[in-house]
């Protein structure tokens, strides 16, 4: 097990080593930087004082070394762009509404996701098992965006059920202001729910016609529990293996979502970041990000290794 | 005469599919006495694992099952409710299936897939439970029951998977066990152990048994009786005596000459050229008539009749009406006829 964890701790260290290189590259390939907007019209000598303080003056593999170096010691510096912002400033202020949205999201999207999933793989091709084919495949091809304008300019605009923009804050950064919450919520849950109905119906159904499911009838096992102990616990391994990436994506990945929704989180602010070539904070948001999918990658592999008993990524006896 | 504890008449099994309509099971009538075991023999496709399935209410709901009668101790199963169904199944008739692997729930414990048959019928708890199912896997020669209960069937050999589905099917002493070709999937030394394993248990727990096979020569180990079946009917039924040393129909000829035999052992293997029907359309006439090359015109046209041969031996074939010319069955067979007539009067004497 330890062993384990140290190979996943460097794989990590290469993984942002490279991923960080190539943002910096890429920024600093792309015209423009953090202070072109607020200095273009400077005097070339109070510009070039300005450009002096910043260090952005300094030769592209100079300003590399400083970022890489000050990131090893865990200082990813002061916005240019937002001054005073920094990256603890980032993980306090707007990670939570990230993390609430993505958490609120997934809590809602798979448990509904996974009841039509099973509805549809019980009731095959019947109506049912059609409707969800259909809802689930129209859900997965349409981008969460443009479910939230849509839902944005129904129950928002047309019927004025929900506010359109803004996210609860203070005292209710984690808990009420739900009325807020909830179009974005909906907005990024339904594609959860199409694309878990649609993975627990296609392993259930793998399932249904195998001859373990058979053998448990025979053996004179009553249909629910054939389905409760056989057919549900083994259509659930590729379902919670593939939880963590979900959760992960559900709280990195509303950019548009929040973008749309004027939420102040992770997603919003790493856009805002990117437009303004403000290197400090997309280099530390890239960290972060990084460092929560490669998390959830290694929770992937330990969950695989606790519900599917056939599967040992690594020698038990090391744990 | 033995008490039936199975009785299947006029069985027809129809899966309505996207193609159309596959007649599976035309008109099977079978019949299981206490304590004895009947083999059903024929080729993949001719309906004995369905005939079973239907038996055990065990098919898609893809299939239309009618019949005459079926049933089990008396009982019609065909009206009978899925939880009384549920209650038969795995505590009076159970089943093994062909492929042991495939058989067992890949994330469940050993142990515990033996004990759900205990838990759904005998509600046993705990030690109880433990205890039973440390006994049935020690009664198929499975030691260190403790440490296997508790391992996952990936863990085990072919040969240990076989036994632990055999301990599972008779861990609640069932009366009737079917077994669909449970040593196909395996070698031939542990098809050996596994057919001798089955018969000790059949002595031990009293157990009549429906052994479904396509290969002869494991039937010859096992069988009383014997059904021979194709596309869907059976064709010749007997005592396993009446049906090895005095066949009457030209393709249980065929299967006993494609059964390896030392005595012949220079010769070619015989094998049926041609394939079963496709039951996509009900056969006209004789189902085996394209590949018999004992067919009559009237095969062609029209379904032989049941003849009555014994108390216990029967035949659906042209060749045995009065009207039908003489024929003269392959040596082979001739042999096996003369052996018979060898052993019938030496009965007499």
């Amino acid at each position: 097990m330890v062993k384990v964890i140290v190979r996943r701790l460097v794989e990590l260290a290469v993984a942002l080593f490279l991923i960080t290189s190539a943002t910096f590259f890429l920024l600093a390939a792309i015209p423009g930087d953090a202070l072109s907007a607020q200095t273009d019209n400077l005097p070339e000598a109070a510009r070039q004082r300005v450009y002096a303080q910043s260090g952005l003056n300094k030769p592209v593999l100079e300003r590399y070394a400083t970022t890489m170096t000050s990131m090893l010691h865990g200082n990813f510096g002061e916005s240019i762009a937002d001054p005073g912002m920094t990256m603890s400033k980032v993980v306090h202020e707007k990670l939570p509404v990230s993390l609430r949205l993505g958490l609120q999201q997934v809590l809602l999207g798979i448990p509904l996701g996974l009841f039509f999933g099973i509805l549809a793989a019980i009731y095959k091709n019947t109506w049912i098992d059609h409707t969800v084919t259909v809802l689930s495949l129209l859900l997965m091809s349409v981008p969460s965006l443009v479910l939230g304008l849509l839902l944005q300019s129904y129950f928002g605009g047309k019927l004025g059920w929900f506010p359109i923009l803004g996210w609860p804050e203070g005292s209710q950064l984690w808990f009420g202001g739900w009325a807020l919450t909830i179009l974005p919520t909906v907005a990024g849950a339904l594609t959860h729910v199409a694309t878990y109905a649609r993975l627990l119906k296609n392993s259930m159904l793998d399932i249904l016609g195998s001859d373990y499911v058979q053998t448990a009838r025979a053996k004179g096992v009553p249909e629910y529990r054939v389905v409760t102990h056989h057919i549900v616990r083994n259509a659930a391994i590729p379902v919670i293996t593939r939880l963590p990436m979900t959760v992960a994506f559900s709280i990195t990945g509303s950019v548009f979502i929040e973008s749309i929704f004027v939420i102040p989180g992770i997603g919003q602010y790493f856009v805002q970041a990117l437009n303004n070539r403000d290197v400090p904070i997309v280099m530390g948001e890239t960290v972060m990000l990084a460092a929560l999918y490669i998390g959830s990658l290694f929770l992937t592999d330990l969950l695989y290794m606790a519900v599917d008993p056939r599967i040992k990524l690594y020698d038990r006896k090391e744990g | 005469m033995a008490e039936e504890i199975i009785r299947i008449r006029d069985l027809h099994v129809t899966f309505t599919e996207t193609s159309g309509h596959v007649y599976a099971v035309r008109g099977v009538d079978l019949t299981l006495n206490h304590g004895e075991t009947l083999a059903i023999v024929g080729e993949s496709g001719s309906g004995k694992s369905v005939t079973t399935k239907a038996l055990l209410g065990l098919l898609p709901t893809n299939a239309r099952v009618t019949a005459e009668t079926l049933s089990y101790q008396g009982q019609e199963l065909q009206q009978l409710r899925r939880r009384d169904y549920d209650q038969l199944r795995g505590r009076e008739l159970a089943l093994i299936f062909q492929d042991p692997l495939s058989a067992l729930n890949p994330t469940m414990r050993i142990g515990k897939q033996l004990g759900e048959v205990l838990v759904v019928h005998e509600h046993l708890k705990k030690a109880a439970l433990q205890a039973r199912v440390a006994a049935a896997l020690t009664s198929v020669g499975l030691g260190d029951a403790p440490e296997l209960a508790r391992k996952y069937p990936h863990e085990l050999s072919g040969g240990q998977r076989q036994r632990v589905v055999i301990a599972m099917a008779l861990i609640a002493h069932p009366q009737v066990l079917v077994a669909d070709e449970p040593t196909t999937a395996l070698d031939v030394t542990l098809q050996a152990q596994v057919l001798a394993l089955i018969k000790a248990q059949k002595t031990q727990q009293d157990l009549s048994i429906l052994f479904i096979t396509h290969d002869l020569g494991v039937v010859a180990n096992i069988a009383d009786r014997v059904a021979i079946m194709y596309a869907g009917q059976i064709v010749e039924c007997g005592t396993a005596e009446e049906i090895f040393y005095h066949p009457q129909h030209p393709y249980t000829w065929a299967l006993l000459e494609a059964v390896p035999d030392d005595s012949r052992a220079d010769e070619t293997l015989f094998s049926l050229p041609g394939t079963p029907p496709d039951l996509h359309q009900e056969p006209v006439g004789d189902a085996f008539a394209p590949r018999n090359p004992y067919a009559l015109g009237i095969d062609f046209r029209e379904a032989p009749p049941r003849t009555q041969l014994t108390a216990t031996h029967w035949v659906r074939s042209w060749l045995l009406d009065p009207q039908a010319p003489a024929y003269e069955p392959p040596a082979a067979i001739q042999a096996r006829w003369h052996e018979y007539a060898k052993m019938k009067e030496a009965a007499h004497d």
